[in-house]
């Protein structure tokens, strides 16, 4: 089930999110609507993916009044590569056999959140 | 004070509580992770209020508890080590200078390397241990066992003077390596028998966790039943003393019918509960890898326990004043008496536990899972499109531990097919 890039469906998908607007910086709340995942789920692919220098997070510089200051993520350049690499190699592989499980197991999210014109 | 700017009041009271709260869970984790969860936290402000922030939330206690783990794992590996120091201290004798001598120290430095390397081993091939305390207490339950198994042979050793017994019966005063050997076969055994409970509670093994609660239960059982009938082993003067007479008898079929009952129902009922496979495997090959891994770790677990329980129970005896009343109700028997009582059991007993037990059990596992679904497997595996009659093979979802797809189906397919073949000559 796992990509030639060695990322995970939800990774995949996580990636695609950051890519879509890869310059700017994300927060983790919106990253989970957008990828459908719970914070569980969400969070330690964030932290996996940090360790591997493919995604960058700060604490934002000034908060809105009243809330507590937001944790901030964008991809690296890294990150951007290993994210195109690892969306064109899940592209090829669902289009290459048909998968024996479920699509819905296989790939959950990734058609629903990578917009069209990311995927190379 | 309005009604709505005390509700508003409220509500950020309960969010400072709810970020200190945080705050100070997060001080559980290693440093280089305090950030994350205090990011999850902070971002739980955004989330609207009630179950979605709730969900929210217990994603990041879960999130704290997963990487905690990672200190768990730290701790573990740090009670491994004192065990082993203490195993070490225990089992070894001062010198290997003979022969006998050598062997106690290969067999316990032996264990500890077993014991250190194939969790990491097991962790490289099949990942990490099921998130399950089932899976986690075999594991330690397994460790824990062992070790203690490793003592008791010591102690056993020590009362009953087996170096010198040994040495007495090779050339020269020096136990043969043919004597030696089935002591060898126990330290391969012990191996597989780790390696097996490893396996079955890894999180990318092909083993559902329903199927290991399944075996495990069914090998506690035979277990304790077996350590009910034979405490101190097969014993040249009593296997068990405390239950006299014919009162052993119903216990006795107890355990025969537990012995080759047990696979053959932990085999159909974990072949039964299987839902699917993942992969390519059809449905009834799956069932029938369920079915022999339920068999055979049921006579895997009951050979672990009534080992474990009976070598322990022996050793102890010597030193156990209430142990032997307990066994022995209504007799004086001094020390001497004790030892000469330990002396006498017959270590071959357990030796053949230990090692016909896997192979019962995966025979008549085998055996079972090939009876009820070998043909439904090989018209599966044969029939090609519209294979598998009335309803066809189903390919449900992946179980919760997953299954990699083609690992180890060879000998299982060889199986079916040779089932087959037998079935239709």
């Amino acid at each position: 089930m796992t990509p030639r890039s060695g990322f995970s469906a939800q990774t995949l998908s996580v990636l695609a999110t950051l890519c879509a607007d890869a310059s700017q910086w994300q927060h983790g709340y919106a990253l989970a609507k957008q990828t459908q995942l719970k914070s569980g789920s969400l969070y330690p692919i964030l932290m996996r993916l940090a360790d591997r220098g493919l995604v960058e997070a700060r604490w934002q510089d000034e908060p809105q009044p009243g809330r507590p200051r937001r944790h901030l993520y964008r991809l690296t350049a890294a990150g951007l590569a290993a994210a195109k690499v690892g969306m064109a190699d899940a592209a090829a592989k669902s289009g290459a056999r048909q998968p024996v499980v479920p699509r819905e197991r296989t790939m959950p999210r990734v058609g629903r959140s990578v917009p069209a014109r990311v995927v190379p | 004070m309005t009604r709505a700017a005390r509700r508003r009041s409220r509500g950020e009271a309960k969010d400072r509580w709810t970020r200190a709260a945080g705050r100070v869970a997060a001080r559980l984790l290693p440093a280089d992770r305090r950030d994350w969860a205090e990011a999850i936290w902070a971002e739980a402000s955004e989330v609207p209020a009630g179950l979605a922030r709730l969900g929210w939330l217990a994603g990041g206690a879960w999130l704290m508890a997963r990487e905690s783990l990672m200190v768990r794992r730290v701790r573990n590996a740090l009670l491994f080590a004192a065990a082993a120091v203490y195993l070490a201290w225990t089992a070894i004798p001062g010198t290997p200078s003979a022969l006998i001598n050598s062997y106690i120290w290969l067999r316990t430095i032996a264990t500890i390397v077993v014991l250190a390397v194939l969790p990491w081993l097991v962790r490289r091939r099949l990942g990490p241990v099921i998130d399950s305390p089932l899976a986690r207490s075999l594991r330690l339950a397994t460790f824990a066992g062992t070790m203690a198994l490793i003592v008791a042979m010591a102690e056993l050793d020590d009362v009953t003077d087996t170096p010198r017994r040994l040495a007495a019966q090779g050339p020269h005063n020096q136990p043969s390596i043919g004597l030696l050997l089935p002591w060898l076969v126990f330290v391969v055994l012990l191996a597989g028998y780790a390696a097996t409970i490893l396996a079955v509670t890894a999180q990318r093994s092909w083993v559902t966790l329903r199927t290991v609660a399944i075996g495990t239960g069914a090998g506690a059982a035979l277990g304790v039943v077996m350590y009910a009938i034979m405490p101190l082993g097969m014993s040249k003067y009593a296997t068990a003393p405390w239950l006299r007479g014919s009162a052993i008898d119903p216990v006795v079929v107890v355990a025969w019918v537990l012995l080759l009952g047990g696979p053959m129902a932990a085999a159909l009922l974990a072949g039964w509960l299987c839902r699917g496979s993942a992969g390519p495997l059809a449905l009834a090959e799956a069932k029938i890898r369920q079915g022999l891994a339920a068999g055979t770790l049921a006579t895997v677990v009951g050979s672990l326990v009534v080992c474990i329980l009976g070598l322990v129970t022996m050793s102890l005896m010597p030193s156990a004043g209430w142990l032997v009343h307990l066994l022995y109700p209504g007799q004086h028997l001094t020390a001497a008496a004790v030892v000469h009582l330990v002396s006498g059991y017959f270590p071959a007993g357990y030796f053949l536990i230990w090692l016909m037990f896997p192979i019962i059990g995966s025979g008549i596992a085998s055996l079972t899972a090939l009876c009820a679904w070998g043909r439904q497997a090989a018209r599966e595996q044969g029939g090609g499109p519209g294979g598998g009659g009335p309803g066809g093979p189903e390919l449900a979802p992946e179980p919760p531990t997953g299954l990699p797809a083609a690992a180890g189906s060879e000998p299982i397919s060889v199986a079916i097919g040779v089932y087959t073949s037998t079935r239709s000559c």
